[in-house]
């Protein structure tokens, strides 16, 4: 039974996030700084009335903050009892891939090994699957 | 099955709870049918249950203890203290073994010896042929007994913790929504109609959102119901004997509420039993009841729930805590000599230190009481002694309403607004105010306030946020805060914004392992806010984590304080800087100008669901804001509108006597200036007449000719808005506490009635009537109502 993933950019890369994790793609409003917090926090924003905490995925890859501006993309998680927005470049489009398809003998390079640890073929390009909670907690960054 | 499963657990633990307090009630008061009958029926559905979802153990558990209590009920066997232990062990069986099928545990099997021990009690006491007996007997009349009882409860449903929750976002996401549909109403000017249907919606809004919030309020009964069970172990261990009285269990607080305070209340006590109730002889000595008494009482007092535990036992020997704490190194016994009675008393707060001559198994190990306080503060409240040494303690618990939803104040530092808990702070103060400078010591900065010297931090600089610029033209604020853990400390912020109710939502934990934050939550606005933690930023400034043991200067201080009274130094609307005294005002708000209407005579502001008057304001500003000062008297409340607010300072120079004394109370010295002290009297004289006491409504009759239009009119309105009753009919004439009358017919014919008050309709007096009023002087008509009322009485 394959499972679907949902394709998206970060950092012009493209990477696989499995759907099962995924609330929902929302354009953020406006986002509220955190001060003094670990950079990988872009800010706070409101989806209705609840407050999620905006993940500047990139910065992970490059290990430069950036601002994050009103009406960037996000891709909302739950991750254990809290909501995250994780932001992404662009979502192109969600893929059904069968578990088969699914290695971990490829490796990506550098710092994209702290959040990938298996990738899957789509098409005919190989793609990165994305592990969100590995975004948001600091124990699997420290390990890696 | 395993939802069964699930259900029974949950039922069965609840009920265990209050079974075991019916058990001991049960225990003095033998006769009690209606309270054997219920425990009887709850040990037939465990065992119903257990017989359906095939659980052994249990069966034969509650099996055994229906046959006691089956004979018990048939009068055969008398409760005693040995019947009412051996069939609490199996109770406590049960609620072990329930445990057990939850977390999937084993329990070290001797149930025999529980049931054996339960089969002493039977009066044949033959071992096997009388639970087969009485099973079969008691089972069609148990059956009526269940059903009757099931049809008496109240009509409730179990509704999952998560169910609840997603219900309280979904009604929050409404109130956010409605608030946002009413920014775009104001801005399209829709009509009359939509607003009508808007403001029903809101109303609806409202009150289901009340409604929620009650969804989450639990009896505080869950939390007494284990307590007498609790006392009866503890007063038997300790042989002493002891009566507990608890009121107030009707009062409702927020279920997770219930949980935080199981720890403190059960140590309190546990102490009370150990330390305070002395032994039998030692209280017929003291010519004492010899049966020791501790009552518990809940109630709400405004927005906090007040549980006090009262005993009557010996008290804290302050002496003997003082050697103590000396000897722990605590205090030195110079210090303990000067410290006033209520910080010796606070000593027993102090980890490692305890009255008890002799650690017993239940306390005295001097811990307790510290996690008393601890656990108490973790929810945001606190803990008051008020020692009678020799007759008794009396402890008073004061708790917030509910957890999630804390009286905050939001603040603005850089270009972000922040919100941090009112519970914490002491006092706000102005950069600009004289009594204030910041003081460098060794590279730290020291904030100096009234003599005394404190902690400092900007919040930009602790946050690492960059300042905005136009601060430093406009002065800053400076927030006393102190925390719950750790000393009183400064924090420079930028500004105070406003007060405001925050609902606080916990934040990921990436951002609380910052230490600074304690969770987020959402405004009205819509726009999430950071909520701050005082004692983490107290520790991010540097501060000892310690107990603060300035509090009780602090307290000292404040009494000192409050003796000198204050005063608010602010710009007047017209431009002239005042004074008013600080008792009187409550805060300072800013109102929406479109909330201010000229209506009545008078300039008033829709706040809330209340009207208020606003003084000294001529115009309504076109937009944006209204400052104004919240005066009241304790009855009735007012707004005054003024220009910008200063400071405040302590009146301790000599106030000078004032030309207008209706108008202003005097003239101070507000640093350095001379400035009117206003009298907030002016602003409520006028409230008086509507306050009569309304609850006996004197008759006044008014007599009239023709049609009396003025009568009804004018007159009859103003009497009944005064708490009059009033009527034109002549047959109540004669049971009239009042006869009011503009006609000089009447006056002519009822001239000896001392009810009588003649209105006349012009402002002179004609020489030769009998004394009137004028029909237009609404105070002296009405003081004249009053002075015949009085007379008449």
């Amino acid at each position: 039974m394959p499972s679907l993933f949902l394709i998206a950019h970060i950092h012009g890369c493209r990477v696989a996030i499995n759907s099962d994790q995924i609330e929902s793609i929302v354009n953020v409003p406006d986002v509220i700084p955190v001060p003094h917090c670990d950079p990988r926090v872009a800010g706070l924003f409101a989806l209705r009335s609840r407050v999620l905490t905006l993940i500047d995925s990139q910065y992970l890859v490059t290990g430069e903050r950036r601002t994050l501006q009103r009406g960037c993309l996000a891709v909302v998680v739950e991750i254990v009892g809290h909501h995250y927005g994780l932001a992404v470049d662009k979502v192109e489009d969600v893929v059904p891939l069968s578990a088969d398809k699914i290695q971990q003998c490829i490796q990506p390079d550098g710092q994209w090994q702290s959040i990938v640890s298996e990738t899957v073929e789509v098409g005919d390009q190989l793609v990165m699957i994305l592990d969100p909670a590995r975004l948001v907690t600091r124990e699997q960054l420290m390990a890696a | 099955m395993d939802e069964l499963l699930d259900e029974f657990i949950a039922e069965t633990r609840e009920t265990l709870e209050a079974l075991a307090g019916q058990l001991v009630q049960w225990e003095k008061t033998p006769q009690d049918r209606a309270l054997i009958d219920s425990v009887f029926r709850f040990v037939h559905t465990v065992k119903g249950s257990c017989g359906f979802l095939d659980l052994p153990r249990l069966l034969r558990l509650s099996h055994a203890a229906e046959d006691v209590l089956s004979c018990a009920r048939d009068g055969l066997i008398v409760a005693s203290p040995a019947l009412v232990s051996a069939i609490l062990a199996v109770v406590d069986r049960i609620a072990a073994l329930t445990e057990a099928l939850e977390s999937g545990r084993a329990v070290y099997d001797d149930d025999g010896d529980l049931i054996d021990a339960m089969h002493e009690f039977l009066p044949t006491h033959s071992g096997n042929a009388t639970p087969s007996l009485s099973g079969e007997e008691g089972a069609p009349a148990d059956m009526d007994d269940d059903a009757a009882g099931t049809r008496s409860k109240a009509r409730s449903v179990r509704v999952s913790l998560s169910l609840l929750d997603r219900l309280m976002n979904g009604v929050s996401d409404m109130v956010l929504a409605r608030n946002e549909v009413s920014r775009q109403l104001r801005k399209s000017q829709a009509g009359a109609e939509v607003d009508l249907a808007f403001a029903r919606l809101s109303a609806s809004v409202a009150e289901m959102r009340d409604a929620v919030g009650l969804m989450r309020m639990q009896n505080i009964d869950r939390l007494f119901s284990s307590l007498p069970r609790l006392l009866r172990d503890i007063s038997l261990e300790l042989g002493k004997e002891v009566e507990l009285r608890i009121d107030g269990s009707e009062v409702e607080v927020d279920r997770e509420m219930v949980e935080a305070l199981r720890d403190p209340l059960t140590h309190i006590l546990r102490n009370a039993v150990d330390h305070g109730i002395e032994h039998a002889d030692e209280r017929i000595a003291a010519g004492k009841d010899p049966v020791g008494h501790i009552r518990i009482v809940a109630r709400q007092s405004g927005n906090q729930i007040l549980i006090e535990i009262i005993d009557d036992g010996r008290g804290i020997n302050l002496e003997k805590l003082g050697t103590r704490a000396v000897s722990a190194k605590i205090v030195s016994a110079a210090e303990w000599q000067k410290m006033p009675e209520k910080a010796q008393l606070g000593t027993i707060f102090i980890p490692g230190l305890s009255t008890a001559d002799s650690v017993t198994a239940i306390s005295g190990r001097g811990v307790g009481m510290d996690v008393v306080k601890s656990n108490l503060q973790a929810i945001g409240g606190t803990v008051d002694l008020e020692n009678y040494e020799g007759l008794g303690l009396k402890m008073t618990l004061r708790l917030p309403l509910t957890l999630s939803i804390i009286a905050g104040l939001t603040i603005k530092a850089g270009n972000q607004f922040f919100g941090i808990s009112r519970n914490s702070i002491v006092e706000i103060l102005s950069t600009t105010n004289k009594n204030v400078s910041i003081e460098e010591l060794g590279g730290a900065q020291i904030a100096h306030i009234r003599g005394e010297r404190y902690p400092y931090a900007k919040l930009e600089k602790l946050l690492g946020i960059a300042e905005s610029t136009d601060s430093v033209m406009t002065g800053r604020t400076l927030v006393l805060i102190r925390p719950a853990v750790g000393t009183t400390y400064v924090l420079d912020v930028e500004n105070v914004i406003d007060t405001e109710e925050l609902v606080v939502k916990p934040g990921a934990p990436i951002i609380m392992e910052t230490g600074l934050y304690a969770g987020t939550t959402l405004p009205d606005n819509g726009r999430p806010m950071l909520l701050l933690d005082a004692s983490g930023l107290g520790a991010a400034i540097g501060i000892e984590q310690t107990e603060d043991n300035r509090t009780d200067d602090v307290a000292e201080y404040a009494v000192k304080e409050a003796k000198r009274p204050s005063a608010l130094l602010f710009i007047a609307t017209d431009g002239a800087q005042r004074a008013v005294r600080l008792n009187v005002v409550d805060r300072i708000e800013d109102i929406d100008a479109d909330q201010i209407e000229f209506v009545g005579g008078k300039m008033r502001a829709k706040i809330g669901e209340s009207l208020f008057d606003i003084c000294e304001l001529a115009d309504i500003p076109a937009e944006g804001q209204v400052k104004a000062l919240r005066l009241t008297d304790g009855t009735s409340t007012k707004y005054m509108a003024v220009d910008d607010v200063l400071d405040i300072f302590t009146l301790d120079e000599e106030i000078y006597p004032s030309a207008h004394p209706e108008k202003c109370e005097g003239v101070v010295s507000a640093l350095g200036k001379s400035v009117e002290l206003v009298n907030i009297f002016q602003y409520f004289e006028m409230e008086g007449s509507a306050t009569r006491d309304v609850s006996a409504r004197p008759l006044c009759y008014i007599g009239s000719a023709g049609d009396a239009e003025w009568e009804k009119r004018i007159l009859a309105p103003l009497l009944t808005a005064s708490g009059y009753a009033v009527s034109f009919d002549e047959q109540d004439r004669h049971q009239a506490a009042i006869v009011l009358s503009r006609t000089h017919q009447e006056a002519a014919a009822y001239a000896d009635d001392a009810r009588l008050l003649l209105l006349r309709d012009t402002v002179h007096v004609k020489p030769d009537a009998r004394s009137s009023i004028y029909r237009y002087d609404r105070i002296g008509l009405l003081s004249a109502i009053e002075a015949k009322l009085a007379g008449v009485a």
